[in-house]
């Protein structure tokens, strides 16, 4: 229940409430009386008096039924003293004598006031002058005992009522009677002028009149300085900054003969004199030191300002803000294919919540910061992480349950990577929030950035090729002369460096509730506990929604093997990405595969083209949305090399081929040598079976019949099986026999067909010498040894 | 770098017929050049870009305080439109349109060239051109409880005073004329005027009313509205004794529903204020909730009911 207590303050919140200024309570009265005595706080000012009003009665059931009610129009507040009502009397005389006085005026009128009624107000019945017939005649009495005559009675009355209520407004206090002296003219304050101060000019002294000079204003002063602050600068001089000035604001327009408008300066009297301009201009501030002034534009924001609050003031939840920001990863990296080719430094976004500065996400990657990357920096922080790990290497090393998924509402960024209308779209479709910090002040989204420093001297500096984010030194070897870690490499150690940032003990205090439930005083247990309790930032859309509005398009087609990725960086002219192949078997997927597949399909390979959304940095999965049914279908990666999704990103995998070009150039060149070295062999081996051929033939006499080549084909064949191969395979010498055992047998052979492979061949090279091995079959010998005989150049 | 779209008369007039600076609510486009874009960001302050509910529609705000208010006037039951075009030429009440019925009864301004004529104030152009200025309303509230449509329409001026303002005054700075015509503006339109900043209002307020929009939105006569109906006729009687963790366990068990969608349900109570929470205390979840959230709200209602024209 809000009772009005004396002594406190009331304050009107609606129109039509019961008072429509702050009162202060002096007395109560319940019961059948019903009174609430309240009086004004603030005095009335009229022709440069102030003066308090006296005190009022209201209705007290009112008053707590308009304090009360679900609609309250009225509210209590504490009591607060005028800054000089609180001083001590040895603080006034400190403070406000002056030489040749021995007690400060304020001080002298406070006693003098107060000793007006003090006899009122100490006396044990002082309530009773909330009577107003009995305060009436009390004052009466007072003024009566300390008028020294008559005619003095109405003045002292009308003083002890206005003392009485200043003492009352000001909180029943004796102090309240102290005068308004803090606002009289001190220190500081601007002195009216009625001429131009200074020595008089010489028309003046001349006895011209009205040619004595600009009496200067307060305005006149802000233009002065104003103009010395921003047109005296390096190469102009005080002269013409002067001149700007005039034409600037002291000018008018006066449009000439000719029709034109042109500014004309005011008359000299009229603008300030350069003495004038010489003099105010530098006097920026009578707070400001010189090392103040000459800071450049934006430093005393930077560097001195002092500082109200916190980036992370007004965060209540997780997830409610991330702070978002891109910087180069320190780290020289070299080529995946090829530890020997360097390719410079990576970018890293960070995504960081603003509570407790957990990282739940971050993109690494070759490509320059932009709306595109900074996409999939946050897809990464609202992403599952299992499949991500195990890509890396990292889930037996990492914990799954150390990520933690948040899907930011509102994102803090500097005017680069995410003000761009691309991101917009896409986070306008997720019903995500952007915030900008001010042009050129990084400092004001120190979230992200002391999140890059944490990373920078956890993970980057201690690896090989850092350049540890300075200029390399004398002495020191350079960074790409030590670089030896891939893109991939780093984007592991970026994932362990993460990990540790959130998962190491803080040397902090942890807030009472987080004590007592025992959490540790880790990022990720304090992220975790925050959600638990369920001040997290919530959204109700799944990954499949999510993917789909922020993942990058690539062009596609179906192929009936899959679906195979168009290069986006090659124009019309179609070329696919390499080793990368998705297949699902949805059944639209299915459909469509079938159709580009089918030999019978009428429509340009175009025609099979879709548009897909894709990973650029896990290779393992992209989607297809199904324009009939809306659906977001995964595609799984088949590829011959799987060890692709661990070592290598999308990009790595078209550069490879890129890389590849000057080396398939001689590849092919070498391909075309050895198909040259095969047929040339295959010639000189079907031209030496040609010349053996011609010899059985001419050996035979004439040309064999059809009939008498198809004849015995089969017995010829056993007989060849039986005689000179083992399971089918012909039988091979040893090539370390050198020389023959026995001469070679000469017989001329039968004319049977069937036989004129072997002994034909024999007949007609008997006068050549061989060095066949010793065998134990002698028509075998021989003709291996003839064959043997024949190769030799 | 994107550049400032060139203002040309015919581009404005272009505007113009779009229905930039005219709709209501979802329909509600601010002017193009004041919208956040690539190529204006700002030297002082922390631009916004975000959405208020029951839209969709993201708000263009060029500092941060100007989103926090108009987050919290939203919270309130005001709708807000931010940038609010003040046409250099005659032009209707700004809540013209909203009903066709009281349409003809709203006062017409006379333009801004004629209020900054009738001040003596300059009205100026668009840098380079011979084009009149259009100024800008940082926010326009239609206060959704007041009838009266010109009273119910509450301009408002967000001028936070950063301490260089103080230190270096810069007579170029026009913010006292700009005041001065806004509310000659209000006072021929016959609608309030305000002049505010968030930090005139605790910090736990708008903070927590930032975290729980995210739960602003829930479609009616839905699954999550129907849980949140079942679980205040079960539990509401009980639920101010106790902490909005616990409620969250509650949902979770008796509803079988997901924490997350238990938490979504549990925080756009809060916003709703369906159980009474004081949000300008820091909320803490394993603590019953303070009360006043509601007379936190009417009070706020009244004191943008109770500005005069």
């Amino acid at each position: 229940m809000s009772i009005p207590m004396i002594g406190k303050v009331i304050k009107p919140l609606a129109s039509d409430a019961l008072i429509s200024e702050p009162h202060l309570v002096l007395h109560v009265t319940s019961g059948s009386a019903n009174t609430l005595v309240m009086i004004p706080m603030e005095p009335r000012r009229s022709k440069e008096r102030v003066y308090f009003v006296g005190y009022s009665y209201f209705p007290l059931d009112e008053a707590i039924h308009q304090l009360e009610s679900d609609n309250p129009k009225l509210t209590i507040l504490d009591f607060k003293p005028r800054p000089i009502a609180t001083l001590t009397d040895r603080e006034l005389q400190l403070r406000y004598r002056r030489k040749g006085q021995r007690i400060a005026i304020p001080l002298r009128k406070r006693s003098r006031r107060y000793g007006l009624i003090k006899r009122l107000v100490e006396d044990p019945s002082a309530m009773l002058l909330f009577d107003k017939e009995i305060l009436r005649v009390k004052i009466a009495q007072r003024a009566k005992e300390r008028a020294p005559t008559d005619d003095d009675i109405p003045r002292l009355e009308e003083a002890i009522y206005r003392s009485l209520n200043q003492y009352w407004a000001g909180g029943s206090d004796r102090k309240a009677l102290t005068p308004y002296s803090d606002r009289s003219g001190a220190k500081g304050k601007r002195r009216k002028l009625n001429k131009k101060p200074g020595a008089k000019n010489r028309p003046t002294k001349a006895g011209i009149e009205g040619v004595e000079g600009l009496v200067r204003s307060e305005r006149d002063d802000l233009i002065i300085r104003f103009c010395w602050r921003n047109y005296v600068i390096p190469h102009t001089t005080v002269a013409s900054a002067l001149r700007s000035m005039w034409t600037d604001f002291y000018s008018i327009i006066v449009v000439g003969t000719d029709g034109k408008a042109r500014s004309e300066w005011l008359p000299i009297s009229q603008r300030p004199t350069r003495t004038q301009f010489e003099r105010i201009g530098p006097q920026q501030d009578q707070n400001l030191e010189a090392w103040r002034i000459h800071l450049p534009k934006k430093g005393y924001e930077h560097l001195y300002r002092p500082l109200l609050g916190k980036a992370t003031d007004n965060i209540f939840a997780v997830g409610q803000r991330g702070a978002m920001d891109s910087t180069p990863a320190d780290v020289e990296l070299v080529s995946c294919d090829s530890r020997l080719a360097r390719i410079g430094l990576s970018h890293r976004i960070l995504v960081r919540d603003s509570l407790y500065g957990y990282i739940p996400g971050f993109y690494s990657g070759l490509e320059r910061p932009s709306g595109h990357t900074a996409l999939l920096a946050f897809l990464h922080a609202m992403s599952p992480k299992k499949e991500w790990l195990e890509d890396l290497d990292l889930a037996d090393e990492i914990p799954l349950e150390a990520w933690i998924e948040i899907a930011f509402r509102q994102v803090h960024a500097d005017n680069t990577d995410l003000r761009t209308e691309a991101v917009k779209a896409a986070l306008k479709r997720i019903n995500v929030g952007l915030s900008f910090v001010p042009t050129y002040r990084s400092d004001l989204n120190a979230v992200a950035e002391t999140g890059h420093h944490i990373i920078h001297r956890l993970g980057d500096h201690h690896l090989s090729g850092s350049n540890y984010g300075r200029r390399t030194q004398r002495g020191e070897q350079r960074a790409e002369f030590r670089a030896r870690h891939t893109l991939r490499s780093l984007e592991r150690e970026t994932a362990r460096a993460v990990y540790t940032h959130n998962t190491i003990e803080l040397d902090i205090e942890l807030p009472l509730p987080m004590q007592d439930a025992g959490v540790r005083k880790t990022r990720l247990d304090m992220t975790r506990w925050v959600m638990d309790q369920g001040k997290v930032a919530v959204h109700l859309l799944d990954m499949s929604t999510l993917r789909a509005e922020i993942l990058p398009d690539i062009r596609g087609t179906f192929h009936r093997d899959g679906i195979r990725f168009l290069r986006p960086d090659t124009g019309d002219k179609r070329v696919f990405v390499p080793r990368l192949l998705y297949k699902s078997n949805h059944p639209a997927i299915l459909a469509r595969m079938a159709a580009a597949g089918s030999p019978h399909r009428k429509q340009k390979p175009e025609a099979f083209d879709a548009i897909f959304k894709y990973h650029p940095y896990a290779a393992r999965h992209a989607w297809f949305r199904d324009p009939h049914t809306l659906e977001l279908i995964e595609l799984d990666l088949s590829t011959d090399d799987p060890s692709l999704v661990h070592r290598a990103t999308y990009y790595d995998v078209i550069d490879m081929k890129d890389r590849a070009g000057p080396e398939r150039y001689f590849q092919e060149d070498r391909q075309q040598h050895a198909l040259g070295k095969l047929e040339e062999g295959q010639e000189r081996a079907n031209r030496l079976a040609e010349e053996d051929y011609q010899s059985a033939l001419a050996a035979y006499g004439k040309e064999p019949t059809k009939s008498e080549i198809r004849a015995n084909k089969s017995s010829n064949r056993a007989r060849e099986h039986e005689n000179h191969c083992l399971d089918g395979m012909p039988i091979r010498a040893p090539e370390s026999s050198s020389a023959p055992s026995e001469p070679l047998d000469t017989d001329p052979a039968p004319i049977n067909v069937e036989q004129q492979s072997m002994e034909g061949v024999d007949t007609a090279n008997e006068n050549h010498s061989t060095s066949a091995p010793k065998a134990d079959d002698s028509i075998y010998r021989k003709a291996l040894a003839h064959r043997r005989h024949r190769e030799t150049p | 770098m994107a550049r400032a779209p060139k203002i040309t008369m015919p581009r404005i007039a272009e505007w113009l017929r779009e229905g930039v600076g005219q709709g209501h609510g979802e329909d509600y486009r601010p002017l193009p050049f004041l919208e956040i874009r690539r190529w204006n960001p700002s030297a002082i302050s922390n631009q916004v870009w975000d959405w208020l509910p029951p839209f969709i529609r993201h708000g263009h705000f060029w500092c941060r305080s100007e989103w926090y208010l108009a987050l919290l006037f939203t919270w309130v039951g005001a709708r807000v439109r931010e940038q609010y075009p003040l046409w250099p030429w005659r032009h209707p009440h700004p809540a013209y349109g909203m009903d066709q019925d009281i349409d003809a009864t709203l006062p017409w301004s006379s333009g801004i060239i004629q209020i900054c004529r009738d001040a003596g104030i300059d009205h100026g152009f668009f840098v380079g051109t011979r084009i009149p200025y259009i100024w800008s309303l940082d926010l326009l509230l239609a206060l959704t409880w007041v009838q009266e449509p010109t009273s119910g329409t509450l301009l408002v001026s967000v001028k936070p005073q950063p301490i260089e303002r103080h230190l270096m005054p810069d007579p170029i700075d026009r913010h006292l004329e700009k005041l001065e015509i806004e509310r000659r503006y209000a006072v021929e339109i016959r609608s309030p005027y305000l002049i505010a900043t968030a930090t005139q209002f605790p910090g736990p307020l708008l903070g927590q009313l930032e975290w729980l929009k995210s739960a602003s939105l829930m479609p009616q006569g839905g699954t999550h509205d129907a849980i949140l109906q079942s679980f205040l006729d079960k539990y509401r009687p009980d639920l101010a004794d106790r902490p909005p963790a616990e409620w969250i366990d509650l949902l979770e068990s008796d509803f079988c529903i997901e924490r997350s969608v238990a938490t979504y349900v549990i925080q756009h109570c809060l916003w709703k204020q369906y159980i009474d929470c004081d949000l300008s205390k820091h909320l803490d979840m394993e603590q019953p909730p303070h009360p006043g959230g509601m007379a936190l709200r009417n009070t706020l209602r009244n004191y943008l009911a109770s500005r005069q024209p």
